[in-house]
């Protein structure tokens, strides 16, 4: 299916989702910038209330089919709003077709729904989201660092993050 | 008499679960990785992974280094096929650049990351045979796998972190006589074929060890998003050389070989048979080697313009991906590796389930991971 198709078809069942557009150049950039790339694929912007919802839909509607979680993933941004984003690719081995799905949470304090149930892969993925980005899985069942360590303190991939020296730094 | 006494005095004994922690110092483990174990006598009941002991934040790292800077860091995840790790960072910032490599640096990328896969792929068929008990197939394939790191250190003077795949091209062209070089090796590599199966595909117990065992099914598999041969031994025919071609692989002929049961004999036959089109490929590129330059026009400074990628090849492992967003700064917004190992091993704490202690280390072995890509 084509982005703008796969689109209506999801938006006649969940219709709070928004497409997000691609980037434009800045006005009055200079020439030797470039014209932004983004992948050809659909890019979708998700409230975090209605991604469980999303979610099963996308997974179990036989002509989306997304049967393949190929990676979770989070950003932080700092300006001009200060959000971050957890970020889902999600592909069909049916139908070879992929999406990007976007859920926008507040900096601090934010949880979002885990898609374990759904896709298992999701286990150990969002248990790295966690570790790096401090945003919390309801409904997981094994939520806690993965790659950092337990008595770890801080949310290392963030961009405040600030190193604070240990006896490993000389 | 004497039985009805023993029963007596059994009665009374207590039976209770154990835990048991396989590493994270465990040869089999291949680098430092835990697997606490729930036994019920010798049955496992629960398995749970960890992992994170070898975690260098190459993620955190990448934010604060150019795109040329990161390509270095980029062999360190993979160490086994450092080839497809350079491949698939080349390609994310060329996408974000929107340039080419020409054609020459596409059938050189080729060759490189698919010498690499056999040595790759060689040092799970020797790890594997140590794993299991058979100690000689390693030997076989560590001689084999000299000689493709004799060919990589000619062209690019390393032997492990090759750093020879840049954006927009390749380091150099070939030296002078490579290419015979190569040549010789192929031909000498599809005799050892034959010469493996006689030491250890078509060993009885060898067999006896990995048939049927460590099932994972065909929607387990798509459930914990396995790719790469662990997908194809469940039968599977996903290969992103074929259904997502990059670097001119739809030029190429090559089988896609498919497991039937998804059990370890299947995981270690795919790879097995992936080695023999491996040849195949690197043939039909060397045969096809067009003349011209190995380097796109790159500017000296790399600034990619505002925008978000993901760019994914099929590394030996699986499928290797790379998602960044760049701000239109000369280092990326945010780089995030999909890094096959780490996902396929997921599917560790389902697949030992019910399983006996003996057979972990061919379960896991099986799953061929190496741990610099589980924690990057």
């Amino acid at each position: 299916m084509t982005p703008a198709s796969l689109f209506s078809t999801i938006r006649t069942h969940i219709s709070d989702i928004r497409e997000i557009p691609a980037p434009e150049a800045v006005a009055g950039a200079p020439a030797h910038e470039g014209k932004p790339y983004r992948d050809p694929l659909l890019f979708v912007d998700c409230p975090a209330s209605k991604w469980l919802d999303l979610a099963r839909f996308l997974k179990e509607d036989p002509q989306l089919d997304f049967d393949f979680l190929l990676m979770v993933t989070a950003a932080d941004y700092l300006a001009p709003a200060p959000k971050m984003d957890v970020i889902y690719l999600l592909f069909s081995m049916k139908h070879r077709h992929k999406m990007f799905v976007k859920l926008s949470v507040p900096r601090e304090g934010a949880s979002v729904p885990s898609v374990m149930g759904l896709w298992k892969t999701a286990d150990w993925q969002e248990r790295e989201v966690y570790d790096m980005y401090g945003i919390r899985f309801d409904g997981h069942l094994n939520l806690k660092r993965i790659l950092m360590w337990d008595g770890f303190t801080g949310w290392p991939m963030r961009k405040d993050y600030v190193h604070i020296p240990d006896r490993y730094d000389d | 008499m004497t039985t009805e006494v023993i029963k007596i005095k059994g009665a009374d004994l207590q039976t209770e679960e154990m835990i048991l922690n396989l590493g994270p110092q465990h040869p089999s483990t291949h680098g430092v990785l835990r697997v606490i174990l729930k036994l019920d006598g010798e049955v496992i009941i629960a398995a749970e992974p960890e992992v994170g002991y070898l975690h260098r934040g190459t993620e955190k790292l990448a934010e604060n280094r150019t795109y040329p800077q990161m390509l270095v860091i980029s062999d360190r995840w993979d160490y086994l096929s450092a080839m497809s790790n350079n491949l698939v960072w080349c390609l994310a910032v060329e996408k974000l650049l929107q340039i080419k490599p020409p054609e020459k640096a596409d059938h050189l990328r080729v060759i490189m990351v698919e010498l690499n896969r056999i040595a790759s792929h060689l040092v799970f068929f020797g790890t594997y045979g140590i794993d299991i008990g058979a100690y000689t197939p390693f030997l076989h394939a560590f001689r084999e796998r000299e000689k493709i790191l004799d060919l990589f250190e000619e062209v690019s003077g390393a032997r492990m972190t090759y750093n020879y795949i840049r954006i927009g091209g390749v380091m150099a062209d070939l030296p002078a006589d490579w290419v015979g070089k190569c040549r010789s090796f192929l031909e000498w590599m599809k005799d050892r074929f034959p010469e493996y199966d006689t030491l250890l595909t078509g060993n009885p117990i060898f067999q006896d060890r990995t048939k049927g065992i460590g099932v994972l099914s065909q929607a387990q598999a798509i459930t914990y998003g396995v790719t790469g041969p662990n997908l194809r031994g469940s039968g599977i025919n996903f290969d992103l050389r074929k259904d997502e071609p990059y670097c001119s692989y739809e030029k190429f002929k090559f089988d896609v070989p498919t497991g039937a049961n998804g059990d370890c004999w299947d995981r270690y036959w795919v790879r097995i048979q992936e080695m023999k089109e491996s040849v195949k490929i690197v043939e039909q590129a060397l045969d096809g080697l067009p003349a011209g330059e190995t380097n796109a026009k790159v500017p000296r400074i790399l600034r990619p313009p505002m925008g978000e990628t993901y760019a994914q090849i099929e590394a030996p492992r699986g499928s290797l991906g790379i998602y960044t967003i760049s701000d239109a700064n000369d280092k990326p917004y945010r780089v995030h590796v999909r890094a096959p190992s780490f996902i396929n091993l997921t599917m560790l704490q389902e697949i030992l389930v019910g399983q006996k202690v003996s057979d972990v280390v061919a379960t896991l072995g099986s799953i061929d991971i190496v741990l610099g890509e589980v924690d990057r």
